[in-house]
Order: structure tokens, then sequence, then C-alpha cells
């Protein structure tokens, strides 16, 4: 199979192959290495590439989308299989249309800092969400309007819950 | 010797206080909220009772309610741990009216000490150092001019009932005073509900250093040695140490004496914690606060002096002398605690509360665990994110240094994320290995730092991500080929036939 491995913004070509139970062949970048991959727990891995012992964290975190924790430093790595990549393109990706903003944590909210209709800039503060004791502040990703407010102060929202959606500025 | 104490706290204190029970032969009762029907404490300890709903105010925070467990339990003494009722001064005096000791100070120790004016004023006259300032509040704007005029600039405004690194402002110049002064007053308002301001010295290169001591009921009291707690996000502590790496024996012995004239103010009888500020740039020293409670960092001391803090608490409240003398009080080697936290370091220390499914607790030579958690436990959205400490020790910092890098690369979390690997980070930065750092240090030069680290395992990472994604994918087709051929065959069934390694 083959992939397009996306981190620090930067593509690389992956190509994995099975070659033997629990053993992989992986092309980084024209760079080969044989792999011998164990899964200890869930979503821990011991990985041995050319005898080197790693102990590796990788959880899915969204769709594609890997957040690994390896020797206590972190990395987020989008992983694409190449064909639905390039069909992507195809279809003309980039229109990203509305962003969903959705909860990090389970908490309540604070206060909201905007209101359905408001335009906000990039980074500006949407909400504030309360939990352990301490503030949060969630911000815009991006320049635009907040289309719909679903937040309510002083109610509960779990992870991932919706709390606005955001239609991009239009240039 | 109390026969039955209740602890009314929750997570990694109150474990650690029932440890010391429980070597010490005294029973322990925990209380629980709702939400903490699992809690560590609630299982380690002989008798549970719950004391409400999960919001503090309505549980641990609740005078009433605690008091009342402890008149049904029968108990001799209440330990309070750190944070919620622990410088409750009414509290601690609800306890003696019902015939309970409190397990710390005296009651009038804590409501002194637990106001910056009141306690600047008590502790001047003892002649402790103060950061060059006032000893009243503001009283007005142009009062506030005037001040800031005598100190020079920069110069702090602090909320009079602040604490906790809240309530307080650096002003750079004077055009910015006013409006920092309004500011900081309206803050102190809504925080702590008394908007009473004042001013002082900004101290250059700020350390934060503090000075443990015990006092007895018999007039005794000893200074135990410094920790170095300038490893501060936010003006919350993250990273504790003993000795610290700028303090010799002459300055540890003139902030001992400074700290026991602090304490002395106050007739203090308890374990307790003197917090100075210290210009890394002139080692001056000036007193800061005094916390009339055990300290989250005390184990640290507990390393390199050979003394339970804790037990030497317990003993002490209930009426036994100082089992040490100054002269016994001697550091030896090097101690360093990192605070673990329910917090995700990579984005901006977002609580991640939740349910830890797998835990792997660092082992081996010079290792404390001091944890509240377990594999199983769901950390609650309802209170402090602090998990666990990790707790090493070795010969000299170096060793320490080295050993907690070693034990860091050893811990596991799942299932939430935690502020391990923020702490791994800080094990290798240059800086904080050759002690040159202040309480501004991880705000903003470690943060630079580490944003650009050096990261040599990036094609591992990408390596392990491309097999899970392969792995996945095999999975998600061996299923729907599974639908679309199988007719009622079970796909688990015939993904273990296609290979004998699915565990792998």
């Amino acid at each position: 199979m083959n992939y397009v491995a996306t981190f620090k913004g930067e593509d690389v070509r992956v190509k994995v192959e099975e070659s033997g139970p629990g053993l992989y062949r992986v092309r980084v970048d024209g760079e080969e290495f044989e792999v011998d991959f164990f899964s200890v727990q869930e979503n821990i891995y011991s990985l041995i590439i050319d005898h080197h012992s790693y102990e590796v964290d990788i959880d899915e975190v969204g769709r594609d989308q890997y957040s690994v924790l390896l020797k206590n430093d972190h990395f987020d790595v989008k992983i694409v299989d190449e064909k639905k990549k390039k069909l992507a393109e195809k279809l003309g990706a980039g229109a990203s249309g509305r962003q969903e903003i959705k909860s990090p944590m389970a908490g309540n909210i604070w206060k909201l800092m905007k209101n359905q209709g408001d335009s906000v800039k990039e980074g500006e503060v949407l909400l504030i969400l309360e939990a352990m004791k301490m503030e949060n502040e969630i911000r815009s990703p991006i320049e635009g309007v907040v289309t719909s407010m679903a937040a309510v102060e002083g109610s509960a929202v779990s992870a991932g819950a919706l709390l606005c959606l955001l239609n991009p500025v239009e240039n | 010797m109390f026969k039955k104490i209740l602890i009314a706290n929750r997570g990694e204190i109150a474990v650690r206080v029932v440890r010391a029970c429980k070597e010490l032969g005294i029973a322990t009762v925990a209380v629980y909220s709702d939400v903490d029907r699992a809690g560590l404490h609630v299982r380690v300890a002989d008798e549970a009772y719950c004391i409400g709903p999960a919001p503090a105010r309505q549980s641990y925070l609740n005078p009433d309610k605690i008091i009342e467990v402890a008149r049904k339990a029968k108990v001799d003494a209440i330990h309070p741990g750190y944070g919620f009722l622990s410088e409750n001064a009414d509290f601690a005096e609800l306890c003696i009216k019902n015939e309970i000791v409190f397990i710390g100070p005296n009651p009038q120790a804590i409501r002194i000490m637990g106001n910056k004016t009141t306690s600047r004023v008590a502790v001047a006259e003892m002649n402790v150092p103060l950061v060059p300032g006032m000893k009243e509040n503001l009283r007005n704007e142009k009062h506030c001019q005037e001040w800031a005029d005598k100190i020079g600039y920069p110069l702090m405004l602090k909320a009079a009932a602040g604490g906790g690194g809240k309530g307080m402002r650096k002003v750079d110049g004077p055009d910015k005073l006013m409006d920092a002064f309004r500011a900081t007053k309206s803050e102190a308002l809504k925080s702590f509900n008394d908007d009473a301001v004042y001013m002082e010295r900004y101290i250059e290169n700020p350390r934060h250093i503090e000075i443990q001591i015990l006092g007895d009921k018999h007039g005794n009291m000893i200074h135990v040695g410094e920790r170095e707690c300038s490893i501060q996000r936010r003006h919350q502590k993250l990273i504790e140490e003993a000795p610290s790496p700028i303090v010799d024996d002459p300055m540890r012995q003139r902030m001992g004496e400074a700290a026991l004239k602090a304490a002395r103010a106050v007739d203090y009888d308890s374990a307790g914690t003197v917090e100075f500020i210290v210009s890394g740039t002139t080692k001056e020293f000036f007193f800061l606060e005094m916390n009339t409670r055990l300290q989250v960092e005390h184990p640290v001391t507990e390393m390199v002096t050979g003394i339970d803090l804790c037990k030497e608490m317990i003993r002490i409240a209930a009426g036994e002398k100082l089992s040490i003398q100054q002269e016994d009080v001697q550091m030896r080697g090097h101690a360093i605690e990192c605070r673990i936290s329910a917090e995700d370091p990579d984005n901006d220390f977002l609580p991640t509360p939740g349910k830890i499914v797998g835990l792997r607790i660092p082992g081996g030579p010079g290792i404390r665990d001091e944890s509240g958690m377990y594999e199983g436990f769901e950390v609650p959205i309802h209170y402090d994110p602090l998990i666990s400490k990790l707790v090493v020790y070795g010969q000299d910092r170096q060793n320490a240094i080295a050993r907690c890098r070693r034990a860091l690369s050893e811990y596991i979390v799942k299932g939430i994320k935690t502020t391990i690997p923020f702490h791994a980070r800080v094990m290798l930065n240059e800086h904080f290995i050759n002690g040159d750092f202040d309480t501004n240090f991880i705000d903003n030069r470690f943060n630079m730092e580490d944003a650009e680290r050096e990261r040599p395992h990036e094609k591992v990472a990408v390596i392990g991500a491309a097999i899970k994604a392969f792995r996945l994918d095999q999975k998600k087709s061996r299923t729907s080929l599974a639908a679309k051929e199988g007719g009622g065959m079970n796909p688990w069934k015939l993904s273990g036939r296609i290979g004998s390694h699915t565990n792998r």
C-alpha cells in the first residue's frame, strides 16, 4: 500500500508491505526499513527496527490522523492512502467550507464570548470552557462568521460535543 | 497518640496521609464525593463516608458535613491535606469546638498567614526581610501614584487576599500604572471577593525558594532545608527539587533563621512552609508568604533529610515533642519531584479528564511513586488535575536528573494525556540541567526552545503510524469482504484464519 504521510506540513511518500507475521517492509522517502511491529496492549506497540527497540504509543485521533508518543516526544502524523489523496485533489479540495468547533474535553460552558452572526478573527476566543478548576479558552482556527452557536452558558458538555459552526471569510 | 483520623481530602495527598497513619498504627477514615466512590483513597482507608455531590463546595469544602462524619466515626483528629479546608481558620476552630484535633497549626496562625497584608505586618515585626513595598493597602489612585514614584519600575501590584499566583500584575512603566491598578482591583474583587491591592518592587530574575519548618506545641521549632520551586507555568509549580542549585550552606542558614522568625511571629506549631522570592542575580531573599499546611512538594524534603514530615505533623498534633533537633537535620543527595497532571502539554495544557486504561509506574532504584490513580480509574472533571507525583532521589543533582529522565521514559499512562512528556523534555533542557532558570523560565525561554527542539525520532513515528494505518485498512477490507462474500460468516473468525498473527 502506498501512503502519503504529512508531518509538520511536509508530505512524504510511504510504502508499507507485509513481509511476514507481524513483519513489515516500510519505504519512507526512498529509505527502506524492516520493521517488527508488536501490539503490546491497546494502542501501545513495541517496534524493532534494525535491532533498535522503540515503545510507541499510537492513537488514531481522527480520520487519517495519528497522535504518536515516542521517547516522550509527541508527533501529529497524517497518513492518507495515496489513491484517496489524488482523488481528493482532483475533486478540488481546498474549499474547506464550514468548520465545526468541538469541545476538546468534558466541562461546563463558562462564558460565551461570541454569538451567532458575530465575525471572528483567527485565534480569537469563541467561548470559555471550565474543567478541573481551570478556565480554558476555545479559540477560532479561522477568520470567519459564527453561523450557529450550539453551546449554552452554564450547561455541561462532553468531549467531542459540537460547540459552534463557523463559515470562513470568502477571499 | 490518636486512634483514628479522618482525612478531609482526596487523590494522592489523601493516600499519602493514609500511608503515614498506617505506619503509626492509626485507623483511617476517608471521605468522598459522589464521583469519587472509586477513588484510591477510599480503597486504601479503613472506613469511608460519602459527603455529598461532586462540586467541592457541597462536599470537600463543606465544614459541617465533614464534622458530622468525624463525630459519627468518632475520630480523634482531622488531617486536611492541602487545598480544600487546609488553610481555613474557621474550620480549624470548628474542629476545636467539637473536641476534634485539627492536624495543623493554631487557627490564629492560619488566619494571620492567610492574608498577605496581615502576614507582612506580622513578619516585619520580627525583622524578616520583605520585598521593598508597602505594608498597608492602596487607598486610591493618588496613593498608588505616590507609592509608584517611591518604589520605581518595574513594580508589582498584588491582591491582598491573593494566592496561588492569582491576582498579581507586573507594571513596566508609569503610562501603564492606572490601567493596571484598576484591572488588578477588579480581578481581586472577582477572584477573592476583596478588592484590596498593594504594591511592591519587582525582583529581577526571581526564583521561588521555600523553607520547610517544623514546630511543636512545646515551643520547639526547626527548619528542615529548602526546596527550589521556580519551574512554574503561569505561577503553578510543576517541578520542585531539594536542595536548590543556588543555595549554599551559609545562605541556607540565613534563610532558615529568617523562616523561623516568620513562624515564631504566629507561634507556629505544625509543619509549615515559608516561601521566599530570591533574586537569582543578587541572591537577596524576601518573605513572600507562609503556607500553613503540608505542601504538595513535601516529599523532596523527606527524600534528602530522611524525615517523614507527614508523620511528624501527626505526632506534633497529638502533643508530642519534635523527635529531631536542629543539629540533626542534614540534607544528603538530591531529590526532584515532577507533578503529573491530567493536562495535555502539547495542546496548551488543556485538562484531559477521562479513564486511565493503561498504566505502568516506573520502578527501580531511587524512585518514589505518590499517585492517587490506578488502571481503570476515571479522572473526574471537578477537581485539580494533579493525578500523581514522581519523586526521584540521586546522590547529586546530575544523577537525580538522569534518574528522573529514566523514570519518565518508563512511565506510561494510557487513556488520557498527561504532563509526562513535558517533564521529560525539561529534563533534557540545557538551562534546566545547569540550574540556570527563574520563575519565568517555562513561560518564556523553555517554550520557545521546546518548539525548536531536535526530533531525532520523527521517522520512527511516521513508520509506526503508517503500519497502524495499513493494519486498519487491512482489517476494514477484510471486514467488508466478509460482509460481501461471507454470507453470514463471522468476520472475526475469518480474520483469525488469514493470519495467526492478528494479535501482533
